[in-house]
């Protein structure tokens, strides 16, 4: 009788179990939003900033014609001038250090051409050379001169920087 | 616990079926169940992905945007209605009245941030399942439309909460309709089981009838042997000792029958013989005077053994009859205390000293009047033999119930009352003031030549003198019972059935 | 002293017998076989016949029906309780009175006695002949007559015809009939009664169905009448 009861128990419990909605973990389910960004790619310049947590936020701003196209240099030159009001209203910030001064960019494209003498600097890497120390800088803040400075070069923004500052050289990264 | 093997059974059965059938509706129902919300997830995830994609964005979108989307999406809600949260920096905005949802867990936030994916979780709260889907929005950094593959976060999340109760309802409805199903499943197979049941048991039952039947002396009772198993195995067997039975049986019958045969026969034979001799004893008496003593005395002996010889044959003669059921009851309505008082008269039992009457007068009665005297002779002559006068014969009516009576020393016939209810019964009543019937011999009063005291190596009757009485009464219908009378001596009474009512004369 | 004819096969029965009645000075013939007893009945004329029922070749209710066609002489059976069947046969058959072997001779006398012995007359007073209905009973002459025609009666017969009609009216229960018509005990074999009244009814009734003279009182016994 015992074995029927506990049988019977069993049944009941495996009929009981999992009724109605239970909450679940989290599951992943897919790939993220894919959304056009206005204005399109060669009409904008893509400056990498960072939100109050430190992740990068990217910002698109509309090219004047005139200026068209604008060199890498000047691309990190407005990184480097930092988010508009606007910007910041919406919580956007910056951690490279405010500086007006210029901003040393040697293409990748000229470098594939000249001859590699430095063992162990990768070939096709940009080099970008800053008046300000880089090597104190934080991981952000070199994501984004990394970032800024690969997408301006390269749509795909896949090329290699070499960040070379006051202090130093940073090395060959790519933005991730 | 649970007695009857037919309820065992059944409910075995019953067990089977309902673990069988709640089994297959609890795996049904969570298959059921994981396939409703799934695809209510993914069609959810989905679209809210597909809704979002239709969007084009600013980098940095201004909150008027925003919020634009945000209704727009939380008004393109499906499969139903849900609420969207965004987050950018540190812009919250929703499409309800919090910029924040309290259903939304930091696990799935924390998800959002870690993983380039879309993903859900369900939540529960306060009894109420939510759906809660998270989805970062990136975008691609190539011109639109060359092939370029790199996307990067745009910063901007999207969350969408939804109700479950849709699912929840459709989910609950799986399990009464489950429960609905099984139920009368359940009822249904409770048919099979007394059906299942039923063919177990039928040998059971059979043998339980077989049993009976054997018991109610059926000896050629046998259960059909069916198939294999453990029960025809044991029909097999009751088969087999119910022959052996049987065969005993008719080996003792056939023996007894023999016996009482024999018995029979013997005194048939001896009949005829004696008869001659009984004939003759007159001549040996009356010619005895003028014999020598010795001549004379034993002349006298044969003569008197001779007449005893012949009570005796005849005494086993009418034992014989009975026993082959070849006695005959011829009745006739009869006056009861008239009929007593003759039979007392024709054996001069008449001193008042010896024999007190209580014959009421009026009592009539259907009785075999030649089997009713040897009752009442051989009731009376034992009482004057083995008791002590003053022997009483006292006579009544009673009416009382048809139970059978069983007290101690009865010998009980077959009183097949007539008619139903209550039963009028003559009772004949033959008390001594003797010493009475020792206890040890009380149960075999009535057997045949019991003989209470065994030194004593002869009665002055037959031996058969009470053997035959019980027959008689028997053989009436009635019961003769032997006890001891509260003031000592033995009391004999003699219950017939009436068959006729009293009629005054 | 009566003459007796013994037909009796068993030899010590007959011997036995026959040695106690001579002794008690009745003539007595006996016959080993129901034909050799017929064939003496011419002969010796004897005016009772003692009859084994239990007789080889022909047997007694046989012979007791081959007598009762010619005569009422009295018929004694000879049985052995226990040969009911016999007992009724023999009874309807015209026997008068059985007795049951074995017994004393004293008994087997007295029986020849009471069926021999005349019924009491009836006081004076009474006249010889006494008619009821369409009988005509002559009582000195002990014979009965029937529209005038003679009934020829079996002594049995006769007796209890004369003792019922001597009280018309009167119930008689089978016991008191055995009593006085048979002169047996109280307790005798009621049979002999029933047997008689049927033997009775048959030769003197119009309808032996539903008798006018001897009627049954069910419970009680026998009456003669009311006519």
């Amino acid at each position: 009788m015992r074995r029927i009861r506990a049988a019977a128990a069993a049944g009941v419990s495996l009929l009981l179990a999992g009724c109605g909605v239970q909450a679940s973990e989290v599951v992943e389910a897919g790939g993220p939003a894919v959304v056009p960004v206005v204005p399109d790619q060669l009409e904008r310049t893509l400056l990498f900033f960072v939100g109050a947590d430190g992740r990068p936020i990217p910002v698109a701003r509309p090219l004047v014609l005139t200026e068209k196209p604008v060199p890498t240099a000047g691309t990190l030159a407005a990184l480097l001038g930092g988010p508009t009001e606007e910007e910041r209203a919406a919580g956007i910030t910056t951690r490279l250090p405010a500086t007006t001064e210029k901003v040393e960019v040697v293409p990748a494209a000229r470098e594939d051409s000249g001859p590699g003498r430095e063992a162990g600097r990768p070939a096709g890497a940009l080099r970008v050379t800053a008046g300000f120390a880089v090597r104190s800088l934080d991981a952000a803040a070199v994501r984004q001169l990394v970032c800024t400075a690969a997408h301006a070069e390269d749509p795909e923004g896949l090329v290699k920087v070499v960040l070379t500052g006051s202090d130093g050289s940073l090395p060959a990264t790519a933005c991730s | 616990m649970i007695s009857g093997l037919r309820t065992r059974l059944v409910l075995a059965f019953l067990l089977v079926a309902a673990v069988g059938c709640g089994t297959t509706a609890a795996l049904t129902y969570r298959e059921a169940r994981n396939a409703i919300l799934e695809q209510a997830q993914d069609t959810a995830v989905s679209s809210f992905r597909d809704q979002i994609q239709e969007l084009h964005l600013n980098l940095p979108p201004n909150t008027e945007q925003m919020q634009g989307m945000v209704r727009g999406l939380a008004r393109q809600g499906k499969p139903r209605d849900w609420w969207v949260y965004v987050e950018y920096g540190s812009v919250r905005l929703s499409s309800g009245t919090n910029p924040t949802s309290t259903v939304i867990t930091p696990e799935l936030r924390r998800q959002a941030r870690g993983t380039p994916h879309g993903s859900f979780q369900r939540v529960v709260r306060n009894g109420e399942p939510y759906l809660t889907m998270v989805m970062p929005v990136v975008f691609k950094t190539a011109q639109t439309g060359t092939g370029g593959q790199t996307q990067r976060p745009t910063g901007l999340t999207f969350y969408a909460v939804m109700r479950l109760t849709d699912e929840q309802a459709n989910v609950d409805a799986m399990v009464v309709a489950a429960r609905d199903g099984a139920l009368p499943a359940l009822a249904i197979a409770l048919v099979p089981a007394l059906l299942a049941a039923r063919s177990v048991l039928r040998p059971v039952r059979d043998l339980r009838q077989a049993a009976r039947s054997l018991g109610r002396g059926r000896l050629d009772t046998r259960i059909p042997v069916k198939g294999g198993g453990e029960l025809s195995e044991l029909a097999r067997t009751f088969n087999e000792s119910t022959a052996a039975l049987e065969r005993s049986v008719d080996e003792l019958q056939r023996a007894e029958a023999r016996a009482r045969r024999f018995a029979s026969d013997v005194s048939h034979e001896l009949r005829t013989p004696l008869a001659g001799m009984l004939a003759v004893t007159e001549l040996l008496d009356e010619d005895a005077a003028g014999l020598d003593p010795d001549t004379a005395a034993a002349v006298r002996l044969i003569s008197s053994e001779t007449d005893k010889l012949a009570v005796l044959v005849e005494d086993l003669m009418e034992i014989s009859r009975f026993d082959a059921r070849a006695a005959e009851l011829n009745t006739d309505e009869i006056d009861a205390a008239e009929t007593i008082r003759r039979t007392l008269q024709s054996r001069h039992w008449t001193d008042p000293a010896r024999i007190v009457l209580d014959l009421p007068d009026g009592i009539r009665a259907r009785l075999d009047p030649r089997r009713f005297d040897v009752v009442i002779a051989n009731l009376v002559g034992n009482a004057l033999r083995h008791g002590r006068p003053p022997v009483t014969v006292a006579l009544r009516t009673e009416t009382r119930p048809p139970a059978p009576r069983t007290a101690e020393g009865a010998a009980d016939g077959t009183p097949d009352a007539p008619g139903g209810g209550s039963t009028r019964w003559l009772v004949t009543e033959v008390a001594d003031r003797g010493p009475g019937i020792p206890a040890d011999v009380l149960p075999h009063v009535f057997d045949r030549f019991y003989k209470a005291d065994q030194a004593r190596t002869r009665s002055e009757g037959s031996g058969l003198g009470l053997a035959i009485t019980l027959e008689n009464v028997r053989l009436h219908g009635g019961t003769v019972r032997a006890a001891n009378g509260p003031g000592g001596g033995a009391v004999f009474v003699v219950e017939i059935p009436l068959t006729t009512s009293e009629v005054t004369a | 002293m009566p003459r007796v004819l013994l037909i009796e096969d068993d030899p010590s029965v007959r011997e036995g017998v026959e040695l106690g009645l001579r002794r008690r000075g009745h003539d007595v013939r006996t016959a080993a076989t129901g034909e050799a007893g017929l064939a003496a009945l011419a002969e010796f004329r004897p005016d009772l016949l003692l009859l084994d029922l239990m007789l080889p070749g022909m047997n007694g209710v046989q012979v007791c029906r081959r007598v009762r066609e010619s005569s009422q002489l009295p018929i004694i059976m000879l049985t052995a309780r226990g040969d009911d069947f016999d007992v009724v046969i023999g009874l309807e058959a015209g026997a008068d009175d059985y007795i049951v072997k074995p017994a004393r001779t004293e008994v087997i006398e007295a029986r020849i006695r009471a069926v021999l012995r005349r019924i009491e007359e009836p006081g004076g007073g009474r006249p010889a002949v006494e008619f009821h209905g369409e009988l005509a009973v002559d009582r000195a002459g002990l014979t009965v007559a029937k529209y005038g025609e003679r009934v020829s009666l079996a002594p049995s017969e006769l007796k209890l015809l004369l003792h019922l009609c001597a009280a018309p009216e009167q119930v008689f229960s089978r016991q008191q009939l055995l009593e006085h018509v048979w002169e047996h005990s109280y307790h005798g074999d009621a049979r002999l009664v029933d047997a008689c009244v049927r033997r009775l009814r048959n030769k003197i009734e119009d309808v032996p169905g539903s008798p006018r003279y001897i009627q049954t009182l069910r419970g009680f016994g026998y009456r003669f009448g009311p006519l």
